[in-house]
């Protein structure tokens, strides 16, 4: 594999989880898939599409988002919004995301 | 917008029927919001790009929970690749068997190698089909493989076998039977008569051979290249020794010890001569290739066997 191959390959691991705590944080209020993107880009979060709607699913799935559907005019979207356990995890995953911020900082050198 | 509507029938395709109308709903719902901030007035290549965007619909699929795409997976590979490893070796053995029986009973000997190797393809063929099919089955199944799971325990790792270790108990009872067989070479070319006395004596001489090389393995305690070596000799010379035999009349021979006109013993010597050229080959082979491994490893620096940590473990 090129280093350039390699290079995509290990940031789309290293934001995997980086995106779940992105996404969790953004969703105090329901926002839509597409809304949801957008609110992130602005805030200079960029993520794929097809990543970030798979893990609305998933994380709907785990307990840690509820969703609604909504009609509005004709057409439908789906709402999704953090729930209970969500507001939990994002905490402790944020803490987590502190610390290990600071630590790398500390091992990368600032 | 058509062609809206193929894609998101092709990601239902790949999508499990529980899901299905829902996640399609979605996906229609996420592509039109996307074509929406694009453009007014849309054109065929707008969708496209946003089609591509969300990618392939199986890997689309895949990502919201489809269908398990891995025949066998990862957890039971290993025991795949053993239980096979066990359905072809038993496939050899049974078309060596076989082939004795048909050489015994006087085939030609290209035309039944031929049928053999036919037979034995057509096998392993099937082997394999049935074998893929009930891992296949589990792995859908979902039944969980213990030595994988989370909690698995180190303690219950299987020993390594040492191939390069001599086996006392193997050797030990290679040179009972040596002896064994020595002794009782004596009277047996009194009984069988001069035509086998020649072959009787180069029995014996391949006996001592084997009973000399099983003494030093022993005295060493570790097989090496040339002990290896001198085994395929020996067995060679065992195939020449049987491959004569082979050609013996043996009804004549048969007769001479009275036991009257007996087809079916005859056919029975002949097929154990048979069965004891094909071990012997597979016996070299298996020294072959314990030969080619050794030389694999035998550069590595690696400590041997008894490092100093597994000592302080224990």
């Amino acid at each position: 594999m090129n280093i350039d191959g390699l290079y995509d390959k290990l940031t789309l691991e290293l934001r995997r989880g980086a995106i779940v705590l992105a996404a969790l944080s953004q969703l105090a209020e329901p926002q839509y898939g597409y809304s949801l993107i957008q609110r992130l880009a602005e805030r200079g979060m960029a993520i794929d599409q097809g990543t970030l709607y798979p893990l609305l699913r998933r994380l709907e799935d785990q307990g840690l988002l509820n969703s609604e559907w909504k009609l509005e005019g004709s057409r439908p979207r789906r709402y999704y919004v953090i729930s209970e356990a969500g507001t939990q995890v994002l905490e402790r995953l944020a803490a987590e995301w502190r610390g290990l911020n600071d630590v790398m900082n500390k091992l990368i050198g600032d | 917008m058509e062609l809206i509507d193929r894609y998101i029938h092709e990601v239902g395709r790949y999508l499990p029927s529980k899901k299905r109308v829902d996640v399609q709903a979605e996906i229609r719902s996420l592509i039109e919001d996307s074509l929406e901030s694009r453009a007014e007035k849309l054109t065929e290549a707008d969708v496209v790009a946003v089609l591509k965007e969300f990618g392939p619909p199986a890997k689309v699929a895949e990502s919201y929970g489809g269908t398990h795409n891995t025949l066998i997976g990862p957890e039971y590979f290993p025991t795949f690749m053993t239980v096979l490893q066990i359905g072809v070796t038993a496939q050899i053995i049974a078309q060596g068997v076989g082939l004795a029986v048909a050489l015994a009973q006087g085939s030609n000997p290209g035309t039944a190698i031929g049928d053999a190797l036919i037979r034995f393809w057509v096998g392993t063929l099937m082997t394999l089909g049935i074998v893929v099919l009930i891992f296949a089955a589990l792995e859908r199944a979902g039944v969980a493989v213990p030595s994988q799971s989370k909690d698995w325990n180190p303690l219950t790792l299987p020993k390594i076998d040492d191939t390069e270790k001599v086996s006392r108990t193997e050797i030990g009872g290679e040179i009972a039977a040596g002896v064994i067989g020595l002794t009782l070479l004596n009277p047996l070319s009194n009984w069988a008569g001069d035509v086998l006395a020649p072959y009787i004596r180069w029995a014996g001489l391949l006996l001592v051979l084997q009973v000399l090389l099983s003494i030093y393995l022993l005295y060493k305690g570790r097989w090496q290249t040339g002990t290896r070596i001198a085994r395929i000799v020996i067995h060679l010379m065992g195939i020449g020794l049987v491959l004569s035999l082979v050609r013996l009349g043996w009804p004549t021979i048969i007769a001479g010890w009275g036991v009257g006109d007996a087809p079916g013993l005859v056919t029975g010597i002949q097929i154990g001569l048979y069965l004891t050229i094909l071990t012997l080959i597979w016996q070299i082979g298996k020294l072959i290739v314990q030969i080619v491994r050794s030389q694999r490893t035998a550069d590595l620096p690696l400590p041997n066997g008894d490092a100093n940590l597994s000592a302080k473990a224990s």
